[in-house]
């Protein structure tokens, strides 16, 4: 078994709204036109409000924490530059994940794989020590286990696959909205969906069986 | 339908994406089918852990470090210069390979172009020689630049060990029929072009210490008859000059032909 040091972030205490989650959230359209006079408070704004979206597609579609930080800055700096383009009449969730899915195509052709450190290197070098805090540490680890396995088997998967699945059942998109995000019609994306989950499910059943 | 098939459907089923029919018919597989039954309590599983790799606890400071870097990019004014459009493209094989495709359609037009844009006036002056050629022409190489080609066939055939002591009439043979071009004063004053042109250039045009004993003039070249007074001690009788024009002005193949028919050496 092995799992990555950045899976262990997931199993840290949820602080990713940070200083900003008490913040009233404001008009996007407020916000962009702000931005775009060069309100950098009012962009800083605008990423609170989406970062998460845009981060969890990212490292969902690459598989590295690195890779799809850098993805997310890339995107936020792409919506920064293009906001004079947005269309206030449509809605702009779809229109970043489309800018997202576009960033990490380019990423993903340049990035290296990343190594892989085993579950078993963690348990002794004490890393999975400090993540424990007040949870049960073999439960945590094994649904830690669990969702690795399963981004793992996202790897496995075509690119178009991936994109598919990943907004349809992670993100938990309609599959009208991803097939227009992915410029496909919505048979295509129900046929790489439907694909999609039965290659993770065997995945995972093989990885759980090869378990010693 | 196989199971491998209705599996296929079950995936879609298990999340609402087949339509009502559809859904009644996956059900009522399901039913009978026990093999696809277990098939889908597991999908629905490995589903649910699917799912919740989009409600994963991440730490602040993944995002307080992305807002940091975004901010100070902008701050900086860094971000206009990464964002250029040109070093994703760069980096893009799909529009490295439109770029390369267009530039070489674009050579290649070119290259298709050109002669197609020589052999307009050319054909319309094939029988006057390059000494009848406009000084300015829209559609073509000028009369000096055609000069400029026959003074460097001319120095090229000068090299030639030939021996000519007189050029002869200059025929043109054209889709086997064979034209007759009566002399003119053009060839000579293109002749004394020629000669200008291969001076300054260092090298005169005709016979040169070390090489052959005469050279071709380019009164030759335009298809007319001219005694170049070269090499008077050369053979007799006077050969004939046979001169192919083709297509391309650039290219005329040239025979020294004996009047009883033979080739010269």
């Amino acid at each position: 078994m092995t799992v990555r040091p950045e899976e262990l972030i997931f199993m840290m205490v949820d602080s990713d709204l940070g200083a900003h989650r008490g913040t009233q959230v404001q008009d996007l359209a407020e916000l962009f036109q702000k931005a775009r006079a060069g309100d950098v408070s009012a962009f800083r704004e605008v990423i609170v409000q989406h970062q998460r979206q845009v981060f969890i597609t990212a490292l969902r579609l690459l598989g590295s924490l690195d890779v799809a930080q850098d993805a997310t800055q890339e995107v936020f700096l792409r919506l920064h530059k293009y906001l004079h383009r947005y269309d206030s009449a449509r809605k702009f969730s779809p229109w970043l994940y489309q800018m997202t899915v576009n960033v990490c195509r380019d990423l993903n052709r340049r990035r290296e794989r990343h190594s892989m450190l085993s579950l078993e290197e963690l348990r002794q070098n004490g890393e999975s020590a400090e993540l424990a805090g007040s949870v049960d540490l073999e439960s945590a680890l094994g649904r830690a286990e669990e969702r690795h396995i399963l981004a793992e088997a996202l790897k496995i998967l075509p690119q178009r696959e991936r994109e598919a699945l990943v907004l349809r059942d992670i993100q938990g998109l309609p599959t009208r909205q991803v097939a227009h995000i992915l410029g496909s019609s919505e048979a295509t994306i129900r046929s790489q969906v439907s694909s999609a989950r039965v290659k993770i499910k065997k995945f995972a059943e093989r990885f759980l069986k090869e378990k010693p | 339908m196989s199971c491998e098939n209705w599996r296929k459907q079950v995936a879609l089923f298990l999340e609402g994406d087949v339509s009502g029919r559809k859904s009644n018919q996956v059900e009522k597989h399901l039913d009978i089918c026990p093999a696809c039954r277990r098939f889908a309590h597991e999908l629905s599983q490995s589903q649910t852990v699917l799912k919740s790799l989009g409600h994963e606890a991440i730490d602040g400071k993944v995002f307080q470090a992305i807002q940091d870097r975004v901010i100070g990019e902008l701050a900086s004014g860094k971000a206009a210069a990464s964002q250029r459009w040109w070093p994703s493209i760069a980096w893009n094989w799909g529009w490295t390979g439109v770029v390369t495709l267009g530039l070489l359609l674009l050579l290649g037009g070119l290259a298709f172009w050109r002669p197609f844009r020589e052999t307009q006036p050319v054909s319309n002056n094939r029988l006057a020689g390059p000494a009848a050629l406009p000084e300015k022409n829209s559609n073509g190489p000028t009369a000096t630049e055609v000069r400029n080609r026959a003074a460097a066939s001319s120095r090229e055939f000068a090299r030639a060990p030939t021996v000519i002591e007189k050029a002869g009439t200059v025929q043109k043979h054209r889709l086997g029929k064979t034209l007759r071009k009566p002399p003119d004063r053009s060839a000579e004053s293109t002749v004394s072009t020629a000669e200008k042109l291969s001076s300054e250039n260092g090298r005169p045009v005709g016979p040169q210490p070390g090489e052959g004993k005469a050279s071709l003039e380019v009164a030759q070249v335009g298809s007319q008859e001219v005694k170049t007074g070269i090499n008077p001690e050369a053979a007799v009788p006077e050969p004939l000059v046979i001169k192919l024009v083709t297509d391309d002005p650039g290219i005329v193949i040239v025979w020294l032909v004996d009047q009883n028919g033979g080739l010269r050496k």
